[in-house]
């Protein structure tokens, strides 16, 4: 056949894959305020740069009425292309072709796409939405989750791994979000869970809605395992532009550098923390009074509110930010903080993104709950990662910084590069009303007035103890800084730490406290 | 920046080393509850589920490790025994009964 007929074979069969599922199916994904998978890896990267890869790959499977089902693309749309001019490689899993479930040949695009992610070391983003394992192709299912899980562990710290669950994704599919770096939902879209709500129900007793057992809010509120709340597909799509601009595209490369930009006047930062060491502020405003152009993009918002976690620029450089809040839990440490702030310490070394630490804390969350729930083992996770992270460390310790909370947030002793202290700054073991009470209890009981000797006592513990000068003449903390030299002392660390060399003895990888 | 913060109306009293702390407290931390000592004599279900059968009945007296009850969870059927010498002072459920989890099935003395 001559060429001319030849090609428009091709145009045929490619017009047969784009249809999906076809308009009935395509019909019922609109109705429930979805888009389709090509829809969305159109909308998502830059215009015309979308390359699609084995559209024409079908399933082999015969049994349980497969045999002759003809399944566009075995459903799922793999291919690459770029956002903000930044390489990515992308699957999206199509819901109009049998629900987006997954069988081998289904499975085996996600795995080449992901092998050309790690290969050609690009960002790998996967568009989740699913009704899971393909019955009827049995265990060719299972064994296609164990082999996307492997290749997710494998990229782990290499290449930048996205997910964005923007439908069901249930049982053992959900693990794979879970192993990669960022999890994107969307309000009343994305469902994630181990077991659903009928096998719970059958099981257990117990009732629940899909959406109060794993929608976006759950987990981004509840569970911790997502880490951006969208209400619509439109919004996470921005989302993710965005997170692509602050991050490398593989773990041998620094972030885009930007023009360098002043932060807002708006914010001044002499004036957002109280004097009163009691009192609450926002502590995201003295990241935006720090970081150009008060950008800063914070990650897992909704959850462990009590420390504050994201990615900000310092003279055009992206800098990972971590800082304690005070103005909820008075920006206590507990199990879900200490995880939250480890997970992302480790994302930003995989990845040479210097971190800078915020502190301001009186300490950990006591309860017996918290005990219960392995504090220990949790907590130990900050100090763990601060330790092992090589990328620039710098602190600044903005007002309190009591006891261990003082160690685990990225102390001059877990090797932080620089540590600065405002004239603020308290660094003591405690705060001068328990240390008053602990160090001076004869004198209190005993005195005429015990209130009067108490607040006396307390009083001279402040004197004394409550400043950073202490620290300082041990040379625990580098300088004292003013509030408005902050940027500028930052900026400069940041410029000579360029050629930071740690050396280590080798191991193959330390035991982290899980 | 901070008039706004601190007229937040969210804001309440937080203590921790005997420092009071003006700040948001999650309904999570403000509802947790006070620990309570387990009463060993109290033997609750440990999962939602069935009371299959009962092989005691109120006034036996139980060596440790006798049969109390069978009891179904999760389609597995569990024996629960007595973990010490005792009587059985109440039984408060009885066969077939579907239990929540943390229910007070046997109380002994």
């Amino acid at each position: 056949m001559p060429l001319k007929k030849k090609i428009l074979e091709l145009k045929k069969r490619k017009e047969e894959v784009l249809q999906g599922g076809g308009p009935k199916a395509i019909a019922k994904q609109q109705a429930m305020g979805k888009m389709t998978a090509r829809e969305r890896i159109l909308a998502l990267l830059d215009e015309s740069s979308f390359h699609e890869y084995d559209l024409f790959v079908e399933h082999s499977a015969r049994e349980f009425g497969m045999d002759g089902k003809v399944l566009a693309g075995d459903g799922v749309v793999i291919g690459t292309g770029t956002i903000f001019g930044s390489p990515v490689a992308i699957f999206a899993q199509d819901f109009t072709v049998m629900g987006g479930s997954l069988g081998l040949m289904h499975a085996r695009k996600i795995t080449k796409i992901m092998d050309y992610a790690i290969k050609m070391r690009m960002p790998l983003i996967g568009i989740n939405d699913s009704g899971g394992a393909r019955i009827q192709e049995g265990v060719n299912s299972l064994a296609g989750y164990g082999e996307i899980f492997y290749r997710n562990t494998i990229a782990s710290g290499v290449i930048p791994q996205i997910s964005v669950i923007l439908g069901p994704c249930a049982g053992g599919a959900v693990y794979s979000p879970a192993l990669t770096d960022f999890v994107f939902v969307v309000d009343n879209i994305s469902k994630m869970f181990i077991t659903g709500p009928e096998v719970i129900k059958s099981v257990l007793g117990e009732e629940i809605t899909q959406e109060e057992l794993g929608g976006a809010r759950v987990h981004c509120e509840t569970t911790g395992n997502a880490h951006f709340f969208a209400n619509s597909e439109a919004e996470c799509f921005e989302q993710i532009k965005k997170l692509i601009t602050f991050i490398p595209w593989n773990n041998s490369k620094k972030a885009l550098r930007f023009e360098p930009k002043h932060p807002k006047a708006q914010y001044k930062i002499g004036d957002i923390v109280p004097d009163n060491p009691n009192k609450p502020y926002d502590v995201r405003d003295v990241i935006r009074a720090v970081v150009d152009d008060s950008d800063f993009f914070e990650i897992q918002e909704m959850w462990a509110q009590n420390i504050v976690i994201g990615f900000g620029r310092l003279n055009g450089d992206t800098i990972g930010f971590v800082a304690n809040q005070p103005k909820v839990l008075a920006g206590v440490l507990d199990c879900d903080s200490s995880d939250k702030a480890a997970r992302f310490i480790r994302f930003c070394d995989a990845f040479n993104i210097p971190i800078v630490t915020f502190e301001d804390l009186p300490g950990y969350l006591p309860g017996v709950d918290q005990e219960h729930q392995g504090v220990i083992r949790h907590g130990a996770k900050m100090l763990y990662a601060y330790s092992e992270a090589t990328v620039p460390r710098i602190t600044v310790i903005l007002r309190k910084a009591y006891g261990g909370g003082y160690i685990a947030m990225n102390s001059r002793h877990l090797q932080a590069d620089f540590v600065f202290a405002w004239p603020l700054a308290e660094i003591a073991v405690m705060g001068p009303e328990g240390a008053a009470n602990i160090i001076f209890r004869k004198e209190i009981m005993e005195a005429e007035n015990p209130d009067e000797m108490r607040k006396a006592k307390v009083e001279e513990y402040k004197e004394k103890f409550a400043n950073p000068y202490v620290a300082a003449s041990r040379g625990y903390v580098d300088t004292v800084v003013e509030p408005e030299e902050t940027r500028k002392f930052l900026i400069h660390a940041l410029e000579i730490s360029l050629e930071k060399v740690v050396e280590r003895p080798s191991r193959k990888h330390g035991i982290p406290p899980f | 920046m901070s008039k706004k913060e601190e007229l937040n109306p969210d804001y309440t009293t937080f203590i921790i080393d005997d420092t009071k702390y003006e700040t948001i407290v999650p309904t999570k931390v403000s509802n947790r509850k006070a620990w309570e000592r387990p009463n060993p004599n109290m033997i609750t279900s440990f999962l939602p589920g069935t009371i299959l059968e009962l092989y005691v009945k109120e006034g036996d007296v139980v060596k440790a490790g006798d049969k109390l009850l069978l009891f179904e969870a999760m389609k597995m059927h569990t024996v629960i025994n007595a973990p010490f010498d005792a009587t059985v002072k109440a039984i408060k459920i009885s066969t077939g009964d579907k239990v929540p989890k943390g229910e007070l099935l046997i109380e002994l003395k």
